[in-house]
């Protein structure tokens, strides 16, 4: 009776999902930064697997993110980064869960499990090509299981020593209360480094600033964003002598902000109008600009004016590199 | 350049240089005791001619001297305004050189007896007749070329200066030495000009100078002159020592643009303001154009160009010309130094620039049998026949050529404001046809927003958007009208900052952008960029956004040495964004340019 609620919140999650692509832009050349950092969280995310693993423990829990994500993601369409990192915790909740489901087995042989997936995951998915990627997805998965299988094997035996000696009503109670506080430890931990891999994509992104910045480069930039001034800042610090002509991006006129903060860490900075983007390129050597989504064909939700600054700066032979972290590395393409 | 200048007016007419010794010889004491007192260079480059020119004067010339003594206290009065004029039109650096050169032989020329002075005239015209002929012939022969050459001839005049400059004395006493031998032998030989001039070079000239005065003249024809480049020292502090108008340099100039000037914005008016009542050379209604052009009152190709007009209609009508010159001459000096100081208040555009030339050409061309009322006259018709035939029925000409663009259920696209552009979407809404008009806008002038008001007024439904959202609106955009600042010889657009990014996204969209454009704004000159000529307006207005104190992030941080502020006012459109150019002529595409060019000039010649 649980296993089809799963399903149909899962498949809740993607009319949001298509809902939430407006007006994408064209397709602009992504910088190797963002290409890196795309290629390792897609092959993460292609590890996920379709099935639902018959466990009572973990429904709970997997049900209370899908709620809580469905909130966000439809508090802000737009934002894409949200449903990113929904999507990533469901996942570190799902892998977590097999894990567990893994360690708590006891006394079955390597191949009667993978038998016993194989036979579920035909039931759950008619369609033969789904099975197949299912039956990839686990295999993949599976190598770290044995190894925690392996490494686990007196801890489990002690467990059911002392559960065997406590009695069976006592002995059971205590097993699923420590597996469910396990659990929640691990993925606590889990969306931890998840946390600090977003507040370390700055640091990383920043570091690659002096191998594209030059001596005396001219780099225009549109709007603020703080993955672009963590650049220049990083290429400031590296004694690279540049200047910005920072456009105000109106009608926020994050340009003010970005050029007040490139002058005070001492950066030569021109403010330039909107209007004077194609004036201007002529003279400058790279376009270098965050985003605000980035799709899986590609494409990259920016603010506003920025498809008339990467036409130009394409009619110009200018590079135009976009630097943006990991997670708004959105897979709504893909996932179509 | 000072020293370069007689010899340059030496190689432009052969016969001037027997009349300035003759001026020189007369006025040898006096104005060289005029000269002791006062320091300029031109002045003392003047008198080593004369020191040396009475050896030169052989002895039947004694009876001349002695009739020309008796006019030279009558001639000391009249001497003391021509140096500021001459000064002046250094700094106005007028479009036509052969003017330059007229003004200052007659400044020299005015101890001679008037039969002189007529008989000098009646050699000028005949040059001036026999020039425009072979101009066509030879501007289609060195159109591809044309480039090239100018760009040798700028580095030869720069190397030329440059050692002209580094001649010592004795170089200077060379010079006036050929200069006095050229005259000795004009006085015996009496052939015409051009005849003369090479039976004269081998002896005199050495090969250097043999090899630049073809040049210079050439160049004087084919090439427009070069613009005034606002890094070269020298030249800026020249033109202040004579300008009206008080500038005091940007504290921060943007590297980029030091060829252009960039000045503090705000203190030229109330210093102009206060100097009104102490006008000495410059005529009201000139003086009220320039505060109106500093004040930003007139914006706008056209409107500008019919402002500066009128008013020089207003002082040629209130002109009256001194007993001791001539129409021509005092009247184009005049002009000249009106036009500089326009230029101090708001840099020339160059359908202002064609409008001097058109002037200056009409003031040369005027007979010296007429009187002053008649040639008044025959100037005011002028210019009223170029503000109407060029601009009026211009603007209606263009606007029933692209009334047959528009049709039922169109989305006509434009960019801040035009007012042919504006004519053009007016009749077509007389017309009845059912359109509507997309008005894209920029900071800092939002001239937009004006031409809304005006079309919604009349009834025209609009949408109004910001240069930043066109690739959302270009969607559904079947036209895009765009009005020119000028079209170069190469096709190049040069209008209002944003024009060609309008320009670029609709070329993406496979949006066709038609230019309307007069003709007369149309420049033979070539420009690839939107940085070696633009117009810098106040940077201060970066900073400032009207009606929203949250948003001024910069307010504290103008004068900081890292940062700049640049507001730039045109750009240049390549010519493959453009689908179509409707002047009055017709709808060209972008390579009829120089068609046209070469049509208009003949046209303007004959006019």
């Amino acid at each position: 009776v649980k296993f089809p609620h799963c399903c149909r919140q899962h498949i809740s999650l993607v009319p949001l999902l298509l809902s939430e692509n407006p007006n994408p832009s064209p397709p602009i050349r992504p910088s190797s930064a963002a290409g890196r950092h795309a290629g390792r969280a897609a092959a993460r995310q292609r590890v996920r697997p379709q099935a639902q693993a018959p466990q009572g423990g973990g429904v709970p829990c997997r049900g209370a993110a899908d709620g809580v994500g469905e909130q966000l993601i439809a508090a802000n369409p737009i934002e894409l980064a949200v449903g990113n990192i929904v999507r990533r915790v469901l996942h570190i909740i799902k892998e977590e869960d097999i894990s567990s489901t893994a360690v708590g087995i006891e006394g079955l042989s390597v191949t009667a499990e993978s038998d016993d997936e194989y036979d579920s995951g035909n039931d759950d998915h008619p369609t033969l090509s789904a099975a197949v990627l299912a039956a990839h997805a686990r295999n993949a998965l599976r190598a770290p299981s044995l190894q925690t299988l392996l490494e686990d094997i007196p801890v489990s035996t002690a467990l059911s020593r002392s559960a065997s000696s406590a009695g069976d009503s006592d002995g059971k109670s205590g097993d699923k209360s420590s597996k469910s506080r396990k659990l929640k430890h691990d993925v606590i931990a889990a969306i931890g480094d998840l946390i600090d891999e977003i507040d370390t994509c700055y640091d990383q992104i920043s570091e690659q600033a002096v191998e594209h910045i030059h001596q005396n480069e001219v780099i225009l930039t549109l709007g603020r964003s703080r993955t672009v001034k963590e650049f220049l800042y990083a290429a400031k610090e590296k004694k690279r002598s540049f200047r910005v002509f920072v456009a105000e991006g109106a009608p926020r006129y994050k340009g003010h902000v970005l050029a007040k903060e490139l002058v005070e860490k001492g950066v030569q900075t021109t403010v330039i109008t909107d209007s004077a983007v194609f004036a201007m390129i002529s003279r400058v050597n790279m376009v270098i600009v965050g985003a605000h989504a980035i799709m899986a064909n590609g494409g990259v939700i920016a603010p506003v004016g920025m498809n008339m600054v990467a036409l130009a700066a394409q009619r110009h032979a200018v590079p135009f590199v976009v630097v943006a972290g990991s997670h708004k590395v959105d897979f709504c393409i893909l996932c179509i | 350049m000072d020293l370069r200048r007689p010899t340059t007016r030496s190689s432009s007419g052969g016969v001037e240089p027997r009349y300035r010794q003759v001026g020189f010889v007369t006025t040898t004491a006096e104005p060289a005791a005029a000269a002791a007192s006062s320091s300029s260079s031109p002045r003392g480059s003047d008198v080593y001619p004369g020191s040396l020119s009475p050896v030169m004067i052989p002895p039947p010339r004694i009876p001349d001297h002695l009739t020309a003594l008796s006019p030279a206290p009558v001639s000391l009065l009249p001497s003391s305004p021509p140096p500021p004029s001459s000064s002046r039109l250094d700094a106005a650096e007028s479009d036509l050189d052969d003017d330059d050169d007229d003004d200052v032989d007659v400044s020299w020329a005015r101890p001679p007896p008037p039969a002189l002075l007529e008989s000098k005239e009646g050699l000028p015209d005949t040059q001036n007749e026999g020039a425009p002929a072979p101009a066509p012939v030879q501007q289609k022969q060195k159109l591809s070329k044309a480039e090239r050459r100018a760009i040798q001839e700028a580095q030869r005049a720069a190397k030329a200066s440059a050692k002209e400059a580094g001649l010592s004395r004795k170089s200077v006493a060379t010079v006036s030495t050929s200069n006095a031998a050229m005259s000795k032998q004009l006085k015996t030989v009496k052939t015409p000009p051009k005849k003369d001039l090479p039976q004269l070079t081998p002896p005199v000239a050495s090969e250097k100078k043999t090899s630049e005065h073809p040049p210079d003249r050439d160049r004087k024809k084919d090439v427009p002159p070069p613009r005034m480049q606002f890094d070269n020292v020298h030249r800026v502090e020249k033109t202040k020592k004579h300008s009206l108008v008080n500038q005091a340099e940007a504290q921060n100039r943007v590297e980029l643009f030091r060829h252009l000037p960039q000045y503090v914005h705000g203190t030229q008016l109330p210093d102009l303001e206060s100097k009104f009542f102490h006008l000495d050379l410059m005529h009201p209604s000139v003086y009220k154009v320039g505060l109106q052009f500093l004040s930003g009152v007139i914006s706008g190709g056209n409107a500008c160009c019919v402002a500066m007009l009128l008013a020089f209609r207003e002082a040629i009508k209130d002109y009256s010309t001194p007993s001791t010159k001539t129409l021509n001459r005092d009247l184009t000096a005049k002009i000249s130094s009106y036009v500089s100081f326009l230029i101090e208040c708001k840099p020339l555009s160059i359908s202002m620039g064609n409008a001097i030339r058109f002037l200056k050409n009409r003031i040369a061309k005027l007979l010296l049998t007429l009187s002053e009322s008649e040639a008044k006259a025959s100037l005011q018709s002028d210019i009223d026949r170029f503000i109407n035939e060029k601009i009026i029925i211009a603007d209606h000409v263009i606007v029933s050529h692209a009334i047959a663009k528009v049709r039922d259920d169109d989305v006509l696209l434009t960019y801040a404001s035009s007012s042919v552009v504006e004519m053009i979407f007016d009749h077509a809404n007389e017309l009845g046809k059912k359109f509507r008009v997309v008005v894209v806008d920029s900071r800092p002038n939002n001239e937009g927003q004006a031409l809304l008001h005006r079309l919604v007024a009349k009834g025209i439904s609009c949408t109004y958007t910001h240069i930043n959202a066109i690739s959302y609106i270009m969607h559904e955009v079947t036209r895009v009208f765009l009005g020119a600042s000028s079209i170069l010889s190469n096709g190049a657009v040069y209008s209002s900052v944003g024009t060609a990014a309008v320009a670029m996204v609709a070329h993406a969209f496979g949006v066709p952008v038609l230019v309307c454009c007069e003709a007369y704004k149309l420049h033979e000159r070539v420009q690839l960029d939107s940085i070696c000529s633009n117009e810098l307006g106040d940077p201060d207005v970066i900073s400032r956004v009207p009606e929203r104190e949250d948003l001024c992030h910069l307010k504290n941080c103008t004068y900081n040495e890292n940062l700049q502020l640049l507001n730039l006012k045109y750009d240049t459109m390549p010519s493959d964004y453009v689908s179509m150019i409707i002047t009055e002529y017709g709808m060209l595409p972008p390579t009829s340019v120089p068609v046209i060019v070469r049509e208009y000039r003949r046209e303007h010649i004959w006019i």
